[in-house]
């Protein structure tokens, strides 16, 4: 759903964006409902936040496949082209979320004592990601920081 | 500024620069098979950057 993880299949797809409509939906309401309670404007910011990123990744899912010809730098195909003559890459809903950034902080190597992973290479951060992706982790990492008192109310 | 004001404009403006980097990214840039951008080594400082910053953010939103 965000960091590149993703279901199998057509259907996975099809499934997995009809799941993040549905949970946008949900915090749409959700934020009017803490508007009225009149809760922290930091809470609604966050909830915003989240909502900005699933509903970003959610605008790939559904047009992408419409709007883009296919694109692999491995295959030599080379970069997109927007609005293609021949039309895009996929169908409605079937599009791919594009995650661009990648900043892998630590690279190193397991020591040898270490069970199961001893002399294996180490990365860390691994996940490839976007800006919605970063926008549903801070607001997430905004509520569980600094919202825990009024979570506590609800 | 209404709350309701404020939570429009942040959601209008993560969606709109999310989608503009991302079509950027997929028409313009030869960087990998999923258009990965790659900050090479550098990378922990902008990281560390980025995350101080929105600490930062964090703490005077709170």
């Amino acid at each position: 759903m965000a960091f590149g993880f993703e279901f199998g299949g057509k259907l996975g797809k099809v499934l997995l964006t009809a799941f993040r409509i549905v949970a946008v939906t949900g915090l749409i309401f959700f934020i009017r409902i803490m508007i009225k309670k009149g809760a922290p404007t930091g809470f609604v910011l966050a909830l915003a936040l989240i909502t900005a990123g699933a509903a970003g990744n959610i605008i790939d899912s559904m047009f992408y496949g419409l709007i883009f010809s296919e694109s692999n730098y491995m295959d030599g195909s080379g970069v997109a082209s927007l609005f293609p003559e021949g039309g895009g890459y996929g169908t409605f809903m079937h599009g791919r979320v594009v995650d661009w950034a990648y900043f892998p902080i630590i690279r190193g190597q397991w020591p040898e004592w270490f069970p199961w992973k001893g002399g294996q290479n180490f990365l860390f951060f691994r996940p490839v990601f976007n800006l919605a992706d970063s926008a549903i982790t801070v607001g997430v990492g905004w509520v569980l920081l600094f919202q825990r008192k009024f979570l506590r109310t609800l | 500024m209404r709350i309701q004001v404020k939570v429009a404009l942040l959601i209008f403006l993560i969606l709109l620069a999310d989608q503009i980097i991302k079509i950027i990214v997929k028409t313009h840039m030869h960087l990998g098979g999923k258009a990965i951008l790659f900050l090479g080594n550098g990378s922990s400082f902008i990281s560390l950057k980025i995350m101080g910053w929105l600490l930062a953010l964090n703490l005077a939103a709170s």
